[in-house]
């Protein structure tokens, strides 16, 4: 019996360490994984395709035709759940369970063309101001030349016919030739303007309109009508919806929800930009970048101007440090200098040169070839009376300049310091009827000759110089006015020297 | 029967034997008897030198010519005074009856002739302007010849002069038509007023010329139209013909503003959109319909351009040239047909808005004018004065009320009864129908007292400061010594100026004298 007992005790304990060993190392449970599902609705009504995330993580999911979303994850302690959709306000409400129902609110249906421009400044007596909470997307933009669209004073010179100094009868002025005419520029360096000040025919605005395209501006375009691109111009293009009171924001976040913001995609579109970088104006097509991106190969492989163009700089991971901005990743948040690095390397990433060269006979014959890279219009863009010169000069071994035998000579449009010399001019040259070149948008009449790069087509252009060329040096200069304006205006920097390179041959 | 050769009087004619023709006589063929009978005033003479006068049309006969042959029926000698058959030469008292009798039927049958050398000569005279003035100058003289003193006052050197110093944007239609009663158009644009209007002037005919303006709209253009435009000139460009109707001069502008938009938007490049905005930079107040009509519809197109130009150029002819009819058109006009949700609509408002603000600047009353009116001794004027701001208190802004309002106000204590109650009328005109009397206009208290009711109600600060100016004064002549002086002040202070924290101040002291007085 003893025995019995005995071994009974032992097989127990013999099951129990078995136990405690399975017990010990068995795989850990297959609980069901965190999720957090819930609805996103408007007066009870499903909204579907709203976009759900937990603010400020990566990752997001739509809405079903129920308004019913589904998101995986552990929130953590605190966290919001926010819901955006095109024509709603952002919602968010806390994690507090599992099951959440997000209430949207529909945007105000009207436009206040009362409201009042927030001025993008930095200001202590007005809290309200762009640049009291965004500070570093405020110093970002005040570089671009979206803040000087205004008050640029080369724009303002060739509005009013004046020099750098101010003083009037200086060489092109639009108001001069065309004083109805000046208004229509307003659209896009001005957009605020008020249109009573406009049809009043202000030369220089004052106040917030001042400030360019500032930022208020910008978010507060609800959509963009691009029926007739290019020919409504700036301001009148968008649908822009100003609250009666309080504010009212669009921008490319959807997790912001301070119940005075709305999340558009818009903003991340090209056509958001075509607006004003698309134009008719006086009959000749002025702007033409929203056009050529349509037909470069990037507009095909829908490329958007704001991946170039604004182009997270990867120092900046929130918006509004100290105001309530969070903490996000610098990869997602948008540059607004608008030119990122700057015009001369921006221009520099965007073109390719190569030269080639060799001694026949009693001469030397060279080859240079530009092309675009990388780019979703062609080049120069813009303002059309922007440039890009190629300046080829043969040397001979005492750094001389020898003569050109044959090749593509710089016409007189290039400045007398530059003209006859061996190059290519490549820009959108206008005539006007009596024969002038150039000739300012606004001449009616004017003819365009247009000899830009465009992306995918390489120019090569082949020289001949004399033999006793040893070197070759060959220039890429940016200019965005004509020199002769240039001259005439007294502006003292108008080269921008994107390439300066020697070859010897 | 004498010899005509002779200085022959009498000619009698086989076929007229019951007549007998005087002639009259040239001055070298005249007989002794016939001078002696004109420095006596003879009859005869009389009658040839009237003759004369009425025949200066006539090919004159030379002296001596007259010849039997030459007197034969039917040749176009000057018209003979008849005379009875059989009758010799009349005495000279019987020859004034025959005479006036022969006059007036001589008269009634060569009216006609003379009227037919009058329209002869003026044929003449267009027939020779048209082979000597300028094809392209003909309309605009004939016009001016046509309009008379219409432009008589516009062109003190002449037609010609006038078309060289037309501006640019005048068409001919403006320079030749009367403003007072040429057609507006198919749309009753009422750019015409009738003269009698007060203040209301042609929107077209007095512009001045205006060089600059001719210099900046001709600088960029080609050297085709060099310097100044004539009228010539301008109607070639536009294709307008000076004797069109106003309808199709309409049409015509009607044309240039549609190509206009077409040329802004791109569709009409090259010569053909220079010449389209050449013609519409040339368009003046005579095409504010089509104008108008151009924006409406551009404020409907997806198009920026034309809409912003066409509204620029309305709102510079309203500031330049506010003439009532056209502020009226205008904004009658402007945004007509147009739905509230065409793309510019906030454009036409703004451009509405501004036109409003032109015609209030342009219609509101002469605030300095009124208040040095109401200032003057000219009872009837201040009472004229008064009737003006009650009529036109609605316009005046805020600042301009407080000022007249103070003028008024002194006005309520006015020796004449007429003009105390013309403003206290205005008064409450000014305050929109709120009344601080008086009540009842007898008794100089209740003046005072309303006064100072409506000096509180109205212009407070200002009654303030001069209470307090006062009380100042009053101080003063307390310091000085002034006793008696200071208390009239501080009573008329507690009296006119009641309500203010002065007259306060001046009660007080009142009540103590030791104060103030007798230092």
């Amino acid at each position: 019996m003893r025995g019995l007992v005995a071994l009974g005790l032992v097989i127990g304990l013999a099951a129990l360490g078995g136990a405690l060993r399975w017990y010990t190392t068995r795989s850990p449970p297959s609980t069901p994984a965190p999720r957090i599902v819930g609805r996103v609705v408007e007066s009870r009504q499903p909204i579907a395709g709203a976009r759900v995330r937990l603010k400020g993580t990566a990752d997001f999911a739509l809405t079903d035709e129920q308004g019913r979303f589904e998101l995986i994850g552990s929130p953590r302690e605190g966290a919001t759940l926010t819901a955006a959709k095109d024509g709603y306000l952002i919602a968010g409400v806390p994690v507090s369970h599992n099951r959440l129902e997000v209430q949207l609110t529909a945007l105000p249906a009207r436009d206040h063309t009362d409201y009042q421009w927030v001025d993008p400044r930095p200001s202590d007596a007005s809290a309200g101001a762009c640049g009291n909470c965004h500070q570093a997307i405020y110093n970002e933009w005040q570089t671009s030349g979206h803040a000087r669209s205004a008050v640029n004073r080369r724009f303002q010179n060739l509005l009013d016919g004046s020099n750098e100094r101010g003083e009037s009868g200086h060489g092109w002025g639009l108001a001069d030739e065309y004083p109805e005419g000046v208004a229509v520029c307003w659209s896009c360096h001005a957009p605020s303007f008020e249109l009573s000040a406009a049809t009043a025919g202000p030369r220089h605005v004052e106040g917030v309109a001042a400030a360019g395209v500032h930022c208020d501006f910008c978010h507060k375009i609800r959509a963009t009508n691009l029926e007739q691109v290019g020919l409504t111009h700036g301001r009148f293009a968008y649908d822009l919806l100003r609250p009666a009171e309080g504010q009212l924001f669009f921008g490319p976040l959807d997790d912001v929800d301070r119940n005075e913001d709305a999340y558009s995609a818009l903003q991340s579109e090209s056509r958001f930009c075509a607006a004003c970088h698309e134009g008719t104006l006086f009959g000749v097509h002025v702007y033409t970048t929203y056009s050529e991106w349509l037909a470069s190969p990037a507009g095909r492989e829908g490329r958007q101007c704001q991946q170039c163009h604004m182009r997270p700089s990867g120092k900046l991971a929130n918006i509004a440090p100290g105001s309530g901005g969070l903490d996000r990743n610098p990869q997602t948040l948008a540059s607004h200098t608008f030119l990122p690095g700057g015009r001369e390397a921006m221009l520099r990433q965007a073109l390719r040169i190569s030269f080639s060269a060799q001694r026949q006979n009693e001469e030397v014959t060279a080859s240079v070839r530009l092309e675009t890279h990388d780019i979703g219009h062609r080049l120069p863009t813009g303002f059309i009376d922007r440039q890009l010169l190629l300046v080829v000069e043969p040397l001979d071994a005492q750094g001389k300049a020898c003569d050109t035998l044959s090749g593509a000579r710089l016409p007189d449009a290039a400045g007398e310091r530059l003209l006859g010399k061996a190059g290519r001019l490549f820009a959108k040259l206008l005539t006007d009827a009596e024969g002038n070149a150039p000739a300012p948008f606004w001449r009616a009449g004017v003819s365009v000759a247009d000899s830009r790069l465009t992306p995918g087509e390489p120019e090569e252009t082949a020289f001949a110089f004399p033999s006793e060329t040893v070197t070759v040096r060959v220039r890429v200069i940016y200019r965005p006015f004509w020199q002769t304006v240039a001259d005439s205006k007294e502006w003292p920097e108008n080269d921008t020297v994107i390439y300066d390179t020697s070859f010897s041959v | 029967m004498q010899n005509s050769a002779s200085g022959a009087q009498v000619v009698r004619k086989p076929s007229e034997s019951s007549t007998s023709v005087v002639r009259p006589r040239s001055p070298a063929t005249r007989s002794p008897s016939a001078t002696q009978a004109r420095s006596s005033g003879s009859i005869q003479e009389l009658a040839a030198s009237k003759q004369r006068a009425r025949a200066t049309s006539q090919p004159t006969r030379p002296s001596g010519a007259a010849s039997p042959a030459a007197a034969a029926p039917g040749d176009l000698d000057p018209p003979a005074i008849l005379l009875p058959a059989g009758s010799a030469v009349p005495s000279a008292g019987s020859q004034l009856s025959v005479f006036r009798r022969q006059w007036n039927n001589d008269r009634r049958r060569h009216i006609p002739c003379w009227l037919a050398s009058f329209v002869l000569h003026l044929l003449a005279i267009v027939v020779l302007g048209s082979l000597t003035v300028p094809v392209s100058r003909q309309k605009t003289v004939m016009a001016l010849l046509m309009s008379f003193g219409e432009v008589e006052n516009q062109i003190d050197d002449g037609p010609v002069e006038l078309a060289a110093t037309i501006p640019l944007d005048v068409t001919d239609a403006e320079a030749s038509r009367d403003p007072g009663t040429r057609p507006v158009g198919d749309n009753q644009l009422p750019l015409a007023m009738p003269d009698e209007t007060p203040g209301i002037k042609s929107p077209v005919l007095d512009r001045p010329a205006n060089p600059q303006a001719l210099a900046k709209a001709t600088a960029g253009l080609p050297a085709e139209s060099p310097g100044p435009h004539t009228l010539g000139q301008i109607s070639d460009g536009l294709d307008v013909d000076l004797d069109a109707p106003f309808e199709t001069q309409n049409k015509v502008h009607d044309e240039i503003v549609e190509r206009f938009i077409e040329f802004d938007v791109g569709r009409l490049p090259g010569p053909e959109g220079l010449k389209a905005r050449r013609d519409f930079d040339r368009l003046g107040t005579e095409a504010v319909a089509s104008l108008v009509r151009g924006l409406n519809k551009s404020a409907m197109m997806q198009a920026s351009c034309p809409v912003v130009v066409i509204s620029q150029k309305l709102g510079r002819m309203m500031r330049d040239k506010p003439e009532p009819a056209l502020l009226q058109y205008a904004l009658a006009n402007i945004g007509r047909d147009v739905p509230s949700s065409a793309p510019h609509m906030g454009y036409l408002q703004a451009l509405v808005s501004q036109i409003q603000q032109i015609d209030r600047a342009r219609s509101a009353p002469n605030v300095p004018m009124i208040v040095a009116s109401l200032k003057s001794r000219d009872v009837q004027g201040a009472m004229q004065a008064t009737n003006v701001v009650v009529t036109e208190c609605k316009k005046l802004a805020e600042l301009e009320k407080r000022e007249v309002a103070w003028v008024l106000i002194h006005l309520l204590t006015h020796r004449d009864a007429g003009l105390r109650s013309a403003a206290h009328a205005a008064l409450v005109a000014l305050a929109e129908g709120e009344d601080h009397g008086p009540t009842s206009d007898r008794r100089p208290p209740d003046r005072v007292a309303a006064a100072c009711r409506w000096s509180l109600a109205l212009c407070p600060d200002r009654f303030e400061r001069a209470a307090e100016s006062m009380l100042k004064a009053a101080e003063n002549l307390a310091e000085a010594g002034k006793g008696e002086a200071a208390r009239r002040y501080y009573r008329k202070l507690v009296h006119e100026y009641a309500g203010t924290e002065a007259a306060d101040e001046a009660a007080m002291r009142l009540k103590r004298p030791t104060e103030f007085a007798y230092k």
